[in-house]
């Protein structure tokens, strides 16, 4: 006594035996997936259909009125195995083969066949029943959070024995060794070494032993060579998140004091906090594109992955990092210009009379509460900012000829900026401290400006008009103007000098 | 390589032709062609067939009708388009070419 079950094919009604229909309903599945790299599949499967549903009215008279499981199995047979008749386009079906789940003497073993290294995830794969991607997934992540897993496959590669036979193969998927089983196997198989010889390494390797190492070793260099890339990735991400992301500084403004963030570098340099902003999105954008184009190329070396999604992707980094590094190329130039005009204004601080003018400096120091400090190695000096306001060091000091027999002391304070009119705001914006006390002139070897001016070359001259015949003296250096040799003009004219005055007091005179 | 794998081989490369003589003689569907094949010994298991069918339905070589059936399902006739009467009559050209290479080189 057997169940039966009503089916309509193609518009015609069937009965049925339950088992016939389970074998003809699982033909059809492979069919389909013998199928899935065909254009027409919908359409083979349709005709197919019709032919069963003819195959089936011709058996069917007025004394057989059901489908009997021998009647679906010789139709099969007519029809042939899907894996028998479809040869072109890849194959998945080993990958669909159902699985049983029932675990009677289930055995793991390495299945170097479909391996990448050594056939540990595959073997794994095959004994949880689940895809292999989803066993080498699980390995990647272990393997980057917490290296120990490199050691566990190595031991699982050593204690196991690899898959010698088909018949290991179906004991580690946990099936029951019979000829059915075993032949549906060597279906698979026959299937995977022709979906293999399609890609480069398996040519190779079906020519003989030397060649099988050879794939092999490729095989194991594409996967050292995409586990190389994603550590790299992964090395990037690292600082891109601590100090892209989260802003940690990171640039040795000055040992001792501090370090430089990221954005405070932009702060300093660019010119509207709506630059700020699209330099930091820009970088960012730049580096998340880079990793995740890394990290894309790595997995493609180890999963040999080729699909739609993919490409799009990958293109879509790269356009990604493209605009970044245009939109920070962008800011960039705009903040260049900045510095296309410079403004210089000078004020007048007194006068002296005195036989000789010594000049004292002023070292001003504010270390311990800035917020950082740039070391400047070119010998200015450093840079603090410290509440809004930059500190900057080194003073310049200019001489010329006085018109009468005092000393004169101006300031000069320079800048620069986009516009000739904005950048005198900006000179009149600094700040030097600077003094004459009992004859004696006193200038800091520092200067201010506010942050949001922005670092502008901002600097500041001292200008010393010295008297005929006098000389400036400075740490036991004495200044005095030469009279130009080669000029014989009644109107004498003294030759231009100038020094340097460091943050540290140390005066050079050039 | 196995006789086998070689006897499949050469099967294959004429069966195209042979499917598009076969409907060339007259408008056949599925069935009709099937039972001429098999009887020329020309296919083993009859799902060859279809993804033939689709291809040259592709290629634009062949076209259908549906007809309906007193016995069964409703069939697909096929028939051959302009295009598939050339490549047939350049098919049969080459086949004509072969036959008499492959005469010449087997004759002792």
């Amino acid at each position: 006594m057997k169940r039966t079950i009503s089916v309509n094919i193609k518009g015609t009604n069937f009965i049925i035996e339950e088992d016939g229909y389970e074998l003809l309903q699982n033909y059809f599945n492979r069919l389909e997936q013998s199928l899935i790299n065909e254009d027409g599949r919908s359409e083979i499967i349709e005709d197919i259909e019709y032919r069963v549903a003819e195959l089936f009215s011709e058996l069917l008279s007025d004394r057989k009125t059901v489908i009997e499981l021998s009647d679906v199995q010789s139709i099969i047979s007519t029809l042939g195995q899907p894996e028998d008749f479809i040869e072109e386009g890849e194959n998945v079906f080993e990958t669909a083969e159902p699985v049983d789940n029932s675990r009677n003497s289930r055995k793991f073993f390495r299945d170097e066949e479909n391996g990448r290294i050594a056939g540990v995830c595959s073997g794994l794969a095959l004994y949880f029943g689940i895809d292999v991607m989803v066993v080498r997934a699980i390995f990647l992540i272990v393997f980057f959070f917490g290296a120990f897993s490199v050691p566990v496959y190595v031991i699982l590669w050593i204690i196991t024995p690899k898959i010698k036979s088909n018949v290991d193969r179906l004991k580690t998927q946990g099936k029951a060794v019979t000829v059915d089983s075993l032949k549906e196997e060597m279906e698979g198989a026959a299937h995977r070494f022709k979906k293999h010889s399609k890609s480069f390494a398996h040519r190779v390797k079906s020519n003989d032993n030397i060649n099988h190492n050879v794939s092999r070793f490729l095989r194991v260099l594409g996967t050292v060579i995409g586990v190389g890339i994603l550590i790299g990735a992964l090395s990037l991400l690292v600082p891109l998140v601590t100090f892209g992301l989260l802003d940690t500084p990171f640039i040795p403004a000055q040992t001792d004091f501090g370090f430089l963030s990221f954005s405070s570098i932009n702060e300093l340099f660019l010119e509207t906090d709506l630059d700020i902003f699209w330099m930091k999105m820009s970088a960012l954008v730049i580096g998340f594109s880079i990793v995740s184009f890394m990290i894309l190329l790595g997995l493609r070396f180890i999963f040999n992955i080729k699909n739609k999604g993919y490409k799009i992707l990958m293109s879509a980094f790269f356009i990604f990092g493209i605009i970044g590094i245009v939109s920070a190329s962008v800011i960039s130039i705009k903040t260049v210009r900045n510095l296309a005009n410079e403004a210089e204004i000078e004020k007048k601080v007194g006068e002296i009379d005195a036989p000789v003018l010594k000049i004292y400096s002023n070292i001003h120091t504010l270390n311990l509460d800035a917020n950082y400090k740039i070391n400047i190695n070119d010998g200015n000096g450093v840079i603090t900012i410290l509440d809004n306001q930059v500190y900057n060091e080194g003073i310049k000091l200019e001489y010329r000829l006085s018109k009468d027999s005092l000393y004169h002391v101006y300031q000069k304070f320079s800048a620069n900026s986009y516009a000739y009119k904005t950048a005198i705001e900006k000179a009149k914006n600094i700040k030097h401290g600077i003094y004459i006390e009992n004859d004696e002139l006193h200038i800091n070897t520092d200067y201010t400006f506010p942050l949001k001016d922005k670092m502008r070359d901002q600097e500041v001259a001292v200008i010393i008009e010295i008297p005929k015949g006098k000389r400036v003296n400075m740490q036991n250096a004495n200044i005095t103007l030469r009279r130009d040799a080669i000029d014989f003009d009644e109107d004498f004219e003294y030759e231009f000098q100038s020094g340097f005055l460091n943050g540290s007091g140390e005066y050079k005179h050039w | 390589m196995s006789l086998e794998n070689t006897q499949a081989q050469m099967r294959k490369g004429i069966l195209e032709f042979c499917i598009l003589s076969i409907i060339d003689k007259q408008e056949s569907y599925p069935s009709d062609i099937l039972e001429q094949l098999k009887a020329a010994k020309l296919i083993v298991v009859e799902g060859t067939l279809y993804p033939l069918l689709t291809r040259l339905k592709k290629l634009e070589l062949l076209a259908y009708r549906w007809e309906e059936s007193s016995s069964g399902p409703p069939r697909k006739y096929f028939s051959l388009t302009p295009t598939g009467k050339e490549f047939l009559n350049n098919l049969g050209t080459t086949w004509e070419e072969l036959h008499q290479a492959v005469a010449l080189i087997t004759s002792k």
